[in-house]
């Protein structure tokens, strides 16, 4: 894939505090790339430095193989969707999507004629001449990506653009934002703290911490194998295990032991996560269970969700199809790892 | 009736008593006649607005009405960048500060702050004394008493009510809308006309107001600042009062002031795009 984009080292730091600590990536054109990480992790501030409003204190920032580093915002091929829109309250629908062609003097005729086609990419009709005070959130969104879109950008960022909007409508518009980003042909960054937005949408993700990328990948290669116990526990899986290694893929935690597909050594301290696809709860003793409380149970899409405490005091949640699963929470379960589908988390424990 | 007219009873007896009833007063004055010293013939006559268009006090409405312009000029591109630059200070310390040295003035009586002008700007006055200290050789300053020196005292009575309207709208703008434009492709100076100016038009028109309205009338400065030889509306209706004890003449000046003050307010109004036709809640 052609590359677009590429951030070289890029510091920044606001007085004593370090927003980013030393962040290189690069995205490829057409792509659709994600930043999750909790609020505080530097997210915002890249996007910044890439938009051209915040100037990194040490690094580059490469668009089409330029350097763009020292460019202010208006010279740069690069458009936002801030986080609150930031629409003109002053003008309507139709003048804030063609703004940014009319302040770089395009014929009026070639404004409507694109304004038009904007409107219809992001199937707003009938609020040309509506103020953003009259609009819904939902429609608030689609004129700003319709606004950021117009000048063709090579690259459009997007701030956390759900950040405003209610569940219900999220699911809907994070389709609406991918298939924009499919018609348009454009690199889309987007902004998130939100898991299920990033693996929905994304071509490639990266999860970020305390002004570091953690890890870079697919959404199916970071759930699949989650380089710590931060990632895995910031996507969602919340199996995450403590234990210590033997000879020969094996390790033991809470006193038993499971063969796993990688490699392990004596004593060594591994952390482990796994699914909870792959956790079974039973009510009866069987080989290699471990002995456990069941804490809670739920019901969630078909499935019962069971919540055990090892006697460790680790937590593991396993799935059952069945609902007839007649043991209360408080009562004596066995639970069954599945060894070969046990992830080794790189790093240390955050 | 509509719900809240109780409520707000007192304020329209206030608004009849005070506001309705007087501007009644001084219309019907306005068309009255003059009678022995302090007297007035409750009679008809459009003699007294006839009197206005006489050269002399025609060239009156005209020259004050410069006079205010230029004012107004002047405290607009003095306050407004003052007043939106406080409002984009970011160490709340110094903004804090600022605005109290804004504030500050107020705290003495307007009449002694122009006396202190006279002092510092009179022939051989204070300031004089220091250019000497710093080696001016020439003759005694001549800046007091004409109209740049009256236009001067405007000014500096009227600027803090410009800068704190546009500093309070400057303040209410959201950042993020201009780093928008800037994003768009927008210079500084585009963003500045297309954006900043229209959403703080209204403070600047606030200011405009409070600036040009009593420009016309603050007799005191232009008698001190100007030796008497300036002569504004404000000095030309207290004259026909104090001096010529003429009510109705003077009814009939204020009159055509306050209408002359509608239709240049209109105007600018309309010159900053009525900010108010469009249903925004803000």
């Amino acid at each position: 894939m052609e590359e677009i984009l590429r951030l070289e080292n890029i510091k920044k730091s606001y007085g004593s505090v370090i927003a980013l600590d030393g962040v290189s990536i690069s995205a490829g054109k057409g792509e659709f790339v994600s930043f999750l990480g909790p609020s505080g992790c530097g997210k915002t501030t890249m996007l910044r430095i890439i938009a051209g409003l915040s100037r990194a204190d040490e690094g580059h920032v490469i668009l089409e193989g330029r350097d763009i580093t020292k460019l202010p915002p208006e010279k740069r091929a690069v458009n936002t969707v801030f986080q609150n829109y930031a629409l003109f309250p002053h003008m309507t629908v139709e003048a804030n999507i063609g703004y940014g062609l009319r302040v770089s003097g395009v014929k009026k005729a070639e404004i409507k004629e694109k304004t038009a086609r904007m409107l219809e990419l992001v199937r707003l009709d009938g609020v040309e001449r509506k103020y953003p005070s009259q609009l819904s959130g939902g429609q608030k969104q689609r004129v700003a990506i319709a606004r950021g879109l117009i000048n063709s950008p090579k690259i459009l960022l997007l701030d956390e653009p759900m950040g405003a909007l209610d569940l219900q409508l999220r699911r809907h518009l994070g389709e609406e934002i991918k298939r924009i980003q499919k018609e348009s042909g454009t690199t889309f960054i987007y902004i998130t703290h939100d898991r299920d937005e990033a693996m929905n949408m994304s071509d490639k993700m990266v999860v970020m911490k305390d002004g570091r990328f953690v890890q870079e990948g697919t959404p199916q290669s970071i759930y699949d194998s989650p380089a710590n116990v931060f990632v895995a526990g910031f996507i969602g899986l919340s199996n995450i295990l403590h234990g210590s290694g033997l000879s020969g893929n094996r390790i033991s935690i809470s006193g038993r032991t499971i063969n796993v597909g990688f490699e392990t050594s004596e004593n060594e301290s591994i952390d482990i996560c796994v699914r909870s696809e792959h956790v079974l709860v039973a009510s009866a003793e069987t080989e290699g269970g471990f002995p456990a409380v069941l804490r809670s149970k739920s019901y969630s899409g078909g499935f019962l969700r069971l919540s055990c405490v090892l006697e460790n005091g680790e937590e593991i949640t396993g799935v059952r199809e069945d609902k007839c699963f007649d043991i209360s929470p408080g009562e004596r379960v066995f639970v069954h790892i599945s060894g070969a589908h046990c992830t080794r988390l790189g790093g240390q424990a955050v | 009736m509509k719900k809240g007219f109780f409520a707000a009873l007192p304020m329209y007896i206030f608004t009849l008593f005070f506001v309705a009833v007087p501007l009644i007063y001084l219309a019907a004055l306005s068309f009255m006649e003059r009678n022995g010293v302090w007297g007035v013939d409750a009679s008809f006559t459009l003699d007294n607005y006839r009197r206005i268009s006489e050269p002399a006090y025609y060239g009156t409405f005209i020259f004050s009405l410069k006079l205010s312009l230029i004012t107004t000029l002047v405290t607009a591109l003095i306050g407004y960048p003052f007043g939106y630059l406080m409002s984009r200070c970011e160490n709340g310390r110094l903004r804090a500060c600022m605005l109290f040295l804004v504030i500050l003035p107020f705290w003495t009586n307007a009449l002694v702050r122009i006396y202190g002008f006279i002092i510092l700007l009179r022939g051989n006055g204070l300031l004089y004394s220091l250019l000497k200290l710093a080696g001016y050789g020439g003759e005694q300053l001549s800046f007091l008493y004409t109209q740049p020196a009256v236009i001067l005292g405007m000014v500096y009575a009227l600027l803090p009510f410009m800068i704190l309207t546009v500093y309070s709208s400057c303040s209410k703008l959201d950042p993020t809308v201009l780093e928008a434009a800037r994003d768009l492709g927008a210079s500084g100076f585009k963003g500045f006309v297309t954006v900043t100016l229209p959403l703080t038009a209204d403070g600047l028109l606030s200011g405009i107001m409070l600036v040009f309205i009593p420009s016309m009338g603050l007799f005191f400065i232009s008698d001190l600042m100007g030796g008497g030889k300036i002569i504004i509306l404000g000095n030309l209706i207290k004259n026909q009062i104090m001096t010529a004890h003429d009510y109705p003449f003077a009814a009939a000046l204020s009159v055509m002031m306050l209408i002359m003050m509608l239709v240049c307010l209109g105007a600018v109004r309309l010159l900053l795009g009525g900010g108010r036709k469009r249903g925004e809640t803000r």
